[in-house]
């Protein structure tokens, strides 16, 4: 298999994590590209987001490793790194949305505050500039800056997931963690929502990692797709290859199982 | 002299040990008293007893101040500065009594001052120690309630939450607007609760003389800035950290430099500010200094 | 001198759809199938409907998966076989090698036609300013009413939407072009408009592959023809 030229961003092989005997995903390897969006879909229970936590250092695997490569070059096995740096990653290189703003945002502090943290957790001690590029930030996820100031809190849904992207984008991470990011909002700003992820992912050449049960989201949001069902990867390839052209039954089931509109 | 020094009997209350506290019990605050000096700013457990006064009462410093306590030392206890508040004084008689050790009002003569939220304007010298009362300990508490997750942020220097205070502060007020309990790192490594101390004493904690201790009895820990170590305020590159200053100086002995209270004198809207260290304040008068509002006691 | 570098060429194809959930279903599509295409040709896929065209079509994007066979394409002076490579490879090669104007457009909702335009030539990293002009000289040769240009796609006609998705197509000079019906809602204008855009490309060394049901724009575009007929039903 011809492979791109430039080096991975994100190996992963045989990663698996039990639950007893149950199993919460299994046999999963794949490798991730610098600015590749990765889909994973599967109904709930189907291990994609045992997944997303194993990928994220959030749950350590019984099985398999993960390998990601740092800006110095060096593949390293993320659940070997000491927590310190760990938690590091997650403060600059990497990015977790959650599906529930709640996790991912500090509902106690200023939405200005939010996005300004990431970037005083790697140094930044100039409130002038803090404050410059936290309202550049909130310009880019279109929030009205009059907004800054206020608390998550009073924010609509689709509010505070834009403010959520703000906050992790804002230290540049190279890989982002999402999980549903658009489940929960309504219709009519999960497309603006998926519009701004795309674009902003896309000029920024962030690799993504988005876990969804919504087939459209992956369409519209990812290059390339994984199916799981019972903590297997059933099928994997290119996102509208797999939609248009499943393979595997489970595959087909899904496909076929989309509402019209 | 002009301290009120009580005779130093060395008689103490029938029934109880020396200052209260059995031995065994010292020897525990001892030994975390000695890990917190070793972990500048770094917060001890330690097992708190019930002292005879309600938490919120100074229990965690009594507790420290009753463990490190010989029968020849000199104890000063002041509260918001003043030796003559209800608390300063109970406490000092609760050690006269359970201890039989001298008292004073001096800073200079105390060889441990027991201290409520303040620290005494006189510089300290090498071999005294400051014990001071604390409320809450943990300076990340505000932000994360969890506590086995403002363990790992001290293991692992994310102080970064500090700094997002006092954002928020500069975004709301134009100004880092904290005046009390200023966040601290000590010796470049655990960021520290001052206790509620006037920002205004922050640089006195800095490479200061004394061994500076905390007790928190409420909630159990005890930590220490050891003679000479580092401690600096928290503050942003462009908002650097500042002290207050008075226009006024203080209406009894003058002094320009010193931590003033305002205290309203009629109902007709008068006041005066006066040093806040009644004990400094005292000297000053004694050494002939005069205030504004203090011409008559001139002559 | 012609120039007979071939661009894309499909060697023993076959394409076989199996449901299985419908009772493990098997349907063949093509078998064996042979095809090359050079620069400057432009071949016309032939034949009733059902015979299989557009799963071909969609074969060389690399859409559908073929069962048997390579799709070789010249990616950045290199033969590449499309049925064999990386995922992240075919991204790259439609990124800056195959353009695919499919029958209907597919979008975000919400983003502006002139956004979906540009998007291929951003996607290559053309500055924003740049692929936008690139992006309103082709939405304005295919006649969409520059009012529409910061609208929706989602609410224009099914003329005007195919006409976006041309202009998607054909704004990134790409060097192998596949199109399904690139004309079939179009009027007589608007048609004479993308038969000069397929000539134009062709004559820039492009290779195209097309479905065209209009036999006046096959006549006017098409440099050869592959045949295709209805696979009868597996034993």
């Amino acid at each position: 298999m011809s492979m791109p030229r430039e080096e991975s961003l994100l190996e992963v092989r045989d990663l698996g994590k039990y639950f007893g005997r149950t199993v919460g995903c299994e046999s999963v390897s794949f490798d991730l590209w610098p600015g590749e969006v990765l889909g994973v879909v599967g109904e709930s229970g189907s291990g994609k987001s045992t997944l997303l936590k194993c990928l994220s250092a959030q749950t350590a695997p019984d099985r398999g490793i993960v390998r990601y490569r740092l800006r110095d070059e060096d593949l390293c096995d993320v659940h070997a790194l000491s927590e310190a740096r760990q938690r590091m990653l997650m403060r600059t290189d990497w990015g977790i949305v959650h599906q529930n703003p709640r996790d991912g945002l500090r509902f106690g502090i200023s939405a200005g505050a939010n996005v300004g943290e990431r970037l005083i957790a790697v140094g930044a001690r100039h409130y002038g500039n803090i404050r410059t590029e936290v309202t550049d930030w909130l310009q880019r996820v279109e929030m009205e800056q009059s907004r800054m100031d206020d608390l998550p809190g009073t924010f609509s849904g689709g509010m505070q997931q834009r403010l959520q992207i703000a906050r992790n984008l804002v230290t540049q991470p190279r890989l982002v963690f999402m999980d549903e990011p658009t489940s929960g909002l309504d219709v009519s700003v999960q497309a603006r929502l998926l519009d701004l992820i795309r674009t902003l992912v896309g000029t920024l050449r962030i690799a993504c990692i988005v876990v969804t049960h919504d087939l459209g989201v992956v369409r519209l949001l990812t290059h390339r797709l994984m199916v799981m069902r019972g903590g297997r990867v059933v099928e994997q390839g290119l996102t509208d290859q797999v939609l248009d052209d499943p393979q595997h039954p489970y595959t087909q089931l899904l496909v076929s199982s989309i509402l019209p509109v | 002299m002009s301290g009120v020094a009580s005779a130093a009997g060395g008689k103490t209350l029938a029934g109880y040990n020396f200052a209260y506290l059995d031995e065994q019990t010292k020897r525990m605050i001892r030994s975390a008293i000695l890990t917190a000096v070793a972990i500048p700013g770094h917060q001890i457990p330690f097992g708190s007893r019930e002292m005879p006064l309600p938490y919120g009462w100074g229990t965690g410093g009594i507790q420290v101040t009753a463990s490190i306590i010989g029968a020849d030392d000199t104890l000063k206890v002041i509260d918001q500065g003043a030796d003559d508040t209800t608390n300063a004084v109970s406490i000092r008689r609760f050690f006269s009594k359970t201890a039989g050790v001298r008292t004073t009002e001096s800073t200079r003569e105390a060889t441990i001052i027991q201290t409520r939220h303040r620290i005494p304007e006189a510089p300290l010298a090498e071999g005294q120690i400051l014990v001071y009362q604390v409320p809450i300990p943990e300076p990340l508490r505000w932000l994360e309630p969890r506590e086995v997750e403002t363990r790992k942020m001290h293991a692992l220097s994310e102080y970064g939450p500090m700094h997002v205070q006092l954002y928020e502060q500069i975004a709301t007020f134009g100004r880092i607007a904290a005046t009390y309990d200023y966040p601290v790192m000590v010796h470049g490594r655990y960021l520290m609760r001052p206790s509620p101390i006037p920002k205004f004493d922050n640089p006195k904690m800095d490479r200061n003389p004394a061994l500076q201790l905390f007790g928190a009895g409420r909630e159990k820990r005890i930590y220490a800035v050891p003679p000479y170590t580092s401690v600096k305020s928290l503050d942003f590159d462009d908002h650097p950290f500042s002290v207050e200053s008075w226009e006024h100086c203080c209406g009894l002995c003058g002094a320009g430099a010193s931590y003033l209270d305002e205290i309203v004198i009629d109902d007709k809207g008068g006041r005066m500010f006066v040093c806040s260290d009644t004990d400094f304040c005292t000297q000053r008068q004694a050494q002939g200094f005069r205030g504004p509002l203090n011409s008559e006691a001139a002559e | 001198m012609e120039d007979r570098t071939i661009l894309l060429q499909a060697t023993g194809l076959a394409k076989t759809f199996t449901l299985h959930n419908q009772g493990g279903i098997r349907l063949p599509v093509f078998d064996a199938l042979d095809m090359a295409v050079c620069a400057g040709d432009c071949l016309a896929l032939v034949g009733p409907s059902g015979a299989g065209k557009s799963s071909l079509i969609r074969c060389l994007y690399g859409n559908y998966l073929p069962q048997r066979g390579s799709i070789h394409v010249r990616h950045r002076e290199a033969l590449v076989d499309i049925a064999a490579v990386h995922p992240q490879m075919i991204v790259e090669i439609r990124r800056h090698t195959i353009g695919f104007v499919s029958q209907f457009l597919r979008a975000i909702p919400r983003v502006p036609a002139i956004d979906v335009v540009a998007e291929p030539l951003l996607a290559r990293g053309v500055d924003a300013a740049s692929a936008r002009d690139a992006a309103a000289a082709v939405l304005a040769r295919l006649n969409i009413p520059r009012r529409l240009w910061n609208l929706a796609p989602a609410t224009f006609s099914g003329g005007e939407q195919q006409r976006v998705n041309i202009a998607r197509s054909f704004v990134a000079d790409f060097p192998v072009l596949l199109l399904d019906e690139p004309t079939a809602s179009l009027d007589p204008d608007n048609r004479n408009v993308v038969i000069d855009m397929i000539v134009e490309a062709r004559d820039r060394g492009a290779g195209v592959v097309g479905i065209f049901h209009d036999v006046e724009v096959r006549r006017a575009v098409a440099t050869g023809e592959v045949r295709m007929n209805v696979e009868r039903d597996a034993a």
